[in-house]
């Protein structure tokens, strides 16, 4: 692998991060007390971050074959329906 | 003529009852209603000196208020219960059971983490905490592309890493044989990097907590590594403004 993979692996953690932040502020607000919210927390974190990269690049990045680091998650316009179907699937393992 | 309570306050003759612990004596007397009070006693036994009580004779209540003369009386309401400072009584209420995380995500959470997910990709103003600007455009992404692959080098050193020969490093490298090559090569990445300081100082530069950081960047570096790793590749990253 070459330093410009890890450069494309850096912003897309970055994407996971600014992702994951805001659903879990959201989450846990909404989290009943008989659910441990540090479990629930980490096993977001870890379905998060073991998403596919290609779900966290925008068709339009993908049609120029051109990231762009400035853009944020709402900007992206990512897939909704596939990044949730993995979400829900990675938390309703056991 | 006020002969009941309601009677008493709707003619006006609240004067007329009297004020005290028992304002409804006369009302009780009139039609022999017995007072609604429970009384208990530590001693049944009077002090001979309280012979002309004016208590209950239990009760040993002396009309002159001399010590010993009534002190052994004590009146409490059964219903409620003793408040213990040291041991507190077990709560009546059931406490809930701790429902397990995969449980309730698949149940009654699902609908909130929909709506979470929903909300996470498309904050526009995101809640204080979320991230307000991309991480990427405060700090220079490509120090941290620079770090890692700095840290890939190391390891990949004298033996060459491709997503080919990913078992036979893993192997060296000593993670457990349950764990896919690819998240083995990830997991040890970070691992070093975390022990170069490369994500503490990213996260001192963005807020966002160094655990998050680094577990993103090994789930991405995995992911890469595994499936889209040839994929990455052809893409061209865009200068970003303040990067």
């Amino acid at each position: 692998m070459e330093q410009k993979q890890f450069d494309i692996i850096s912003i897309i953690a970055s994407r996971k991060a600014e992702f994951y932040i805001n659903v879990r502020n959201k989450l846990l607000e909404t989290l009943p007390s008989n659910v441990d919210k540090k479990k629930a927390r980490t096993q977001l974190r870890r379905v998060i971050a073991d998403l596919d990269n290609r779900l966290f690049i925008s068709e339009e990045e993908k049609a120029s074959n051109m990231i762009k680091p400035g853009l944020s998650i709402a900007q992206l316009k990512l897939d909704t329906k596939a990044i949730l179907d993995q979400i829900i699937k990675g938390m309703t393992e056991t | 003529m006020c002969s009941t309570p309601c009677e008493f306050l709707k003619n006006g003759c609240r004067s007329k009852l009297r004020v005290g612990r028992d304002r409804f004596s006369r009302y009780r007397r009139r039609y022999g209603i017995p007072r609604y009070r429970s009384y208990s006693y530590r001693s049944s036994t009077c002090d001979e000196r309280c012979w002309n009580a004016t208590s209950p004779p239990s009760a040993c209540q002396c009309s002159c208020g001399g010590a010993n003369h009534g002190g052994r009386y004590r009146r409490y309401h059964e219903q409620y219960p003793r408040r213990n400072f040291a041991h507190p009584a077990p709560s009546m209420t059931p406490q809930p059971r701790e429902t397990p995380v995969s449980d309730y995500f698949k149940s009654v959470g699902k609908a909130a983490l929909t709506s979470a997910v929903v909300y996470g990709l498309s904050a526009a103003a995101p809640p204080i905490g979320a991230v307000l600007i991309p991480a990427y455009t405060l700090y220079n992404y490509s120090k941290l592309g620079y770090g890692l692959f700095k840290v890939y080098r190391e390891i990949s050193e004298g033996e060459k890493v491709s997503p080919n020969s990913m078992s036979k490093i893993s192997g060296q490298l000593g993670e457990v044989a349950t764990q896919s090559s690819s998240d083995a090569i990830a997991s040890t990445l970070i691992t070093k990097a975390s022990q170069s300081g490369l994500f503490k100082e990213m996260a001192e530069k963005t807020g966002i907590q160094e655990g998050v950081l680094a577990e993103m960047t090994r789930g991405s570096t995995s992911s890469a590594l595994s499936a889209s790793g040839g994929e990455l590749a052809k893409f061209a990253i865009m200068k970003a403004v303040g990067a």
